[in-house]
């Protein structure tokens, strides 16, 4: 391929589309993240996810740090308003 | 007394006050009352208002087609319920003219004085109707002749004093009614609310004129006397709460006479009338604010009409009802013990079970046959392609995989579904064996509006500054109009022809593999000699460091498979039309595509060391997915550069890479494990297709090749290592045994064997097994195809080698539950069984037959 260094696509969505059927990290509105298996996405960043981790951050009170909370979801459909950012590259945390 | 919650100072006792006398600091005198002389001018005294603001009259205006909305409503409404609302009805029907608010109530005391005097004129007139109509009739046309008048109580007693008369000839009559005619809800309303037509939630204006009080609701009823008393009684204390005069009393010929009590209530009620009621009066006559109401004859005498009307009036609740206020009226509407017996009849059941039903599912029979269809036709037009493979392809798919897992389950289960139950409407009964016919027919219909009627994408209404855009299900609006540049793989072919000089022509690309390829170890060699001279060449390939090159490269390799396997369904029956040719020419151009799109052909030693391209591809799943489907549709030269490609990089496929067990773990990571998995499910299974076909010479070619490129000790550690060569073994055995290999062939493959033995034998083949919990069969298939291949005496070296693996498992397997044991115990004959040795769990012996 010749125009690979326009990375990879046209369309900034296309840059999504690089990513169907691997893992992605979604971070989303609300102190949530969710990595997990890409199925489908659309333009409004509606994704269906499967094998998802979900991390929701919550305040606690008196705690000097967000409490994590994780669970898992077989497959989910996340509403593409609430996508802040979308990538393959998962942030590594201590 | 109260009127209008007002105490009513007694007449006598009104003080007369001074306007000064009511300020204590004679402020009012300082009041500036000149320039009040054009006040009207300026304001507008005299200018009509308008009835801009009487939404009550306007509602009236329209109250009729309201009411037609109600019945619609309450049509399912259960019938005892019905009947309670009858009433009601006839009275909303009659309202409309009603419903202005008297102006005399509120007016001024010459508009009153001009009331009377039209009473006086009318009055004569109306109680001769009354002698002649039945009542509500009669109602009806008094309201209209007398305008919004009330009647004077010199009137009332007039008409009621006739019809009294009249009553009294008729009462027999009245007695002679059929049962039904005295229907329990008749007598039971209190006439306060038997007016109360208005839309629910409504309250009732104060003082607002009862003109339309039936009398048929009280009929007469000798039997029910009781009843009646009661509500009487009830009637007057409701009255007596609301404050209000507006009520007519109604008075009973059979019991009217046993009632003083309400006689004085009523008289009370009436002292602030202007006409005093008269004490004595004959207690037939209903005292009623004459500045109020129009009477409404309580007498309840029956005429000629009303004999008709009662038997009638079953019938008539079956009618459209109206949910007025009575529904919810806590009142004395459930009194009568005839009503709350009603009837078993079927009638009535069949309404009990309506009841029921709209009651569990009150939004039935919303939509009429008609606008199903209408719907259903929407929603076909929408969905309607003629490419559903692509356009649908989800439900294509979903509805294979149905059919798959369900074959009971016919293919037109939504079509029978439907038109089954249009059939069981019925309009004509064609039988529903041709009902998928049916909506075949109005899917093509649709299709043809469709086609005929293309939708505009965008309309421009005049005058208007922009255009709006319309989507549809296939083609959304679009939110962001941007520029697109057309790089997919078709276009990439014409626009990166300057550049890339060799890719121009990419037939050559794999027509030079296909050309040197021939069935000896050199073809293998000039294969990738020629790739990579061939690349030397020129032409660009994604480097396998930029990971989102490699991606973009597995979507277009995705891309244009689709498109071929779209083409492969459009495929022309006829071979040898222009048709097929010109299909033909496409699908080729396709597979040249799909096979540079795959990177294949990129040099097979990368000039900065990194990895080949097609590796770094398949190290992810999608790519490994895609390998089956691109494996349909290349040459078998093709194939075979793949087969090569990967063989020559064995080492580097991450399944390969990340397939060793490290000492300390018992198992792979899962994502590797998973991986290798994926592989085996789809990359492994049409090149091993391929493999067991291959000619002698492609078999070791291979090997050499893996062995020449690769550690070959780390690659058979690896399940997937260990399957190529098991495969490539067992291939070459099985080529072997048929005999017809020459001499020089055989001398080349156990020269190739020998080197694989060695390389297998020196690092200890129990460093082949796995970590004791994982499934460790692959090992014993590839020490079968080994034992299989080799001599006598590499046999034994070998047996020696894993004996204590083997009472190893077969000590693991005494302790398993049957079926896990026995499948140890098979895996381990798979390796023994080839040197003519079989174990059961507890000793080792001849292979028996």
């Amino acid at each position: 391929m010749t125009d690979v260094d326009t990375s990879g696509g046209s369309e900034p969505l296309d840059l999504i589309g690089l990513s169907l059927n691997e893992n992605v990290f979604v971070k989303l509105r609300g102190g949530r993240e969710l990595y997990g298996l890409l199925h489908a996405y659309d333009i409004h960043c509606s994704m269906v996810l499967g094998n998802v981790e979900e991390t929701v951050f919550e305040y606690v009170e008196g705690s000097p740090k967000l409490e994590a909370r994780k669970k898992k979801s077989e497959m989910l459909f996340v509403r593409g308003d609430s996508v802040i950012l979308v990538t393959s590259n998962p942030p590594k945390r201590p | 007394m109260s009127f209008f919650g007002i105490a009513q100072p007694n007449q006598g006792n009104v003080q007369e006050y001074e306007f000064d006398d009511t300020y204590d600091d004679n402020l009012g005198g300082q009041l500036d009352e000149s320039g009040d002389a054009f006040n009207d001018e300026t304001f507008g005294g005299e200018a009509s208002v308008g009835r801009d603001f009487d939404f009550h009259g306007e509602t009236a205006k329209i109250s009729y087609a309201i009411d037609e909305d109600q019945v619609a409503y309450e049509r399912r409404a259960p019938q005892h319920a019905q009947m309670q609302h009858q009433q009601q009805q006839h009275q909303q029907r009659q309202a409309p003219p009603s419903l202005q608010p008297m102006a005399s109530l509120w007016g001024a005391p010459d508009q009153k004085e001009r009331i009377m005097g039209d009473e006086a004129q009318h009055g004569g007139q109306q109680a001769q109707q009354a002698h002649l109509q039945q009542q509500q009739h009669y109602q009806h046309v008094a309201a209209q002749q007398g305008g919004q008048q009330p009647l004077s109580l010199e009137q009332i007693e007039a008409q009621l004093m006739g019809r009294q008369a009249q009553a009294q000839g008729q009462q027999q009559q009245q007695h002679g009614v059929p049962p039904q005619g005295h229907a329990p809800p008749q007598g039971h309303f209190p006439p306060g609310y038997g007016y109360q037509g208005f839309p629910p939630g409504y309250p009732p204006p104060q003082g607002h004129p009862m003109q339309y009080q039936q009398p048929w609701q009280f009929p007469p009823l000798p039997n029910h006397d009781l009843n009646m008393q009661m509500m009487m009684h009830y009637q007057q204390q409701q009255q007596q709460q609301q404050g209000q005069g507006q009520f007519q009393q109604p008075q009973f010929q059979g019991q009217s006479q046993g009632q003083p009590q309400v006689q004085v209530q009523q008289q009370q009620q009436q002292q602030q009338q202007p006409q005093a009621q008269t004490q004595g009066q004959p207690p037939a006559v209903a005292s009623q604010p004459a500045s109020q109401q129009q009477a409404a004859p309580p007498t309840a005498p029956l005429g000629p009409k009303e004999d008709k009307a009662i038997p009638t009036a079953p019938q008539g609740f079956q009618g459209p009802p109206h949910s007025g206020p009575y529904g919810y009226q806590p009142g004395p509407v459930h009194v009568s013990p005839n009503h709350t017996i009603p009837p078993m009849d079927e009638n009535a059941r069949l309404a009990k079970r309506n009841e029921m039903i709209s009651k569990r599912k009150p939004h039935n029979n919303l939509m009429t046959g008609g606008d199903k269809d209408f719907v259903l036709r929407v929603q076909l037009q929408q969905m309607v392609t003629e490419d559903p493979y692509n356009e649908d392809f989800y439900y294509q798919v979903h509805s294979a995989i149905n059919v798959r897992s369900n074959p009971n389950q016919p293919l037109d289960a939504f079509a029978r579904t439907y038109l089954y139950q249009r059939g069981q409407r019925g309009r004509r009964a064609r039988g529903n064996e041709n009902g998928l016919q049916r909506l075949q027919q109005q899917v093509h219909k649709a299709v043809q509006f469709v086609k005929d009627h293309p939708k505009k994408d965008s309309i421009i209404s005049q005058g208007a500054l922009g255009k709006i855009h319309l989507g549809s299900n296939k083609g959304p609006r679009q939110a962001l109009d941007l520029r697109k540049r057309d790089d997919t793989p078709d276009a990439d072919n014409s626009t990166e022809a300057p550049t890339e000089g060799v890719s121009a022509t990419p037939e050559l690309r794999s027509a030079t593999p296909v050309a040197t390829t021939t069935t000896t170890t050199d073809a293998i060699r000039s294969i990738t000699t020629s790739i990579s001279k061939f690349n030397l060449q020129g032409g660009s390939y994604v480097s396998a460091n930029d990971k989102r090159g490699i991606l973009r490269a597995i979507e277009n390799v995705y891309i244009v498979l689709l498109r071929l396997e779209a083409a492969e369904r459009t495929q022309p029956e006829d071979d040898l039309s222009d048709e097929f040719q010109v299909w033909k020419g496409e699908k080729d151009a396709l597979v040249t595509q799909l096979w540079r799109e795959l990177q294949i052909t990129a040099p097979i030693d990368q000039a900065d060391g990194s990895l080949h391209p097609f590796i770094a591809m398949l190290s992810h799943a999608k790519c490994k997915k895609a390998i089956p489907r691109v494996f349909r549709h290349i040459s078998a030269e093709q194939r075979l550069t793949i087969l090569t490609m990967i063989m020559a990089h064995i080492g580097d496929l991450d399944v390969v890479k990340n397939g060793h067990y490290s000492g300390e773990e018992s198992n792979l990571p899962a994502k590797s494990r998973e991986a290798i998995e994926v592989f085996s499910q789809t990359v492994l299974p049409p090149l091993v297709q391929y493999i067991s076909e291959a000619e002698y010479g492609v078999i070791v070619g291979l090997l050499e090749l893996m062995m020449d490129r690769n550690d070959t000790a780390a690659v058979v550690k690896t399940k997937v290592g260990s399957a190529f060569v098991t495969v490539l073994i067992s291939r070459a055995e099985l080529i072997n045994q048929e005999g017809s290999v020459s001499a020089e062939d055989e001398e080349t493959w156990n020269r190739i064997f020998n080197r694989v033995f060695g390389i297998v034998q020196r690092n200890n083949l129990n460093s082949l097994f796995p970590p004791r919990n994982v499934d460790d069969s692959y090992v014993w298939q590839f020490l079968a195809s080994i034992a299989l291949a080799a001599k006598i005496d590499h046999q034994r070296v070998m047996v020696d080698d894993v004996r204590d693996k083997i009472f190893g498992t077969m000590n693991e397997a005494k302790a398993l539950p049957p079926d896990l044991s026995q499948q140890k115990i098979n895996n381990l004959n798979l390796f023994l069984n080839v040197m003519g040795l079989n174990a059961t769990t507890s000793e080792i012996g001849e292979l028996q037959g």
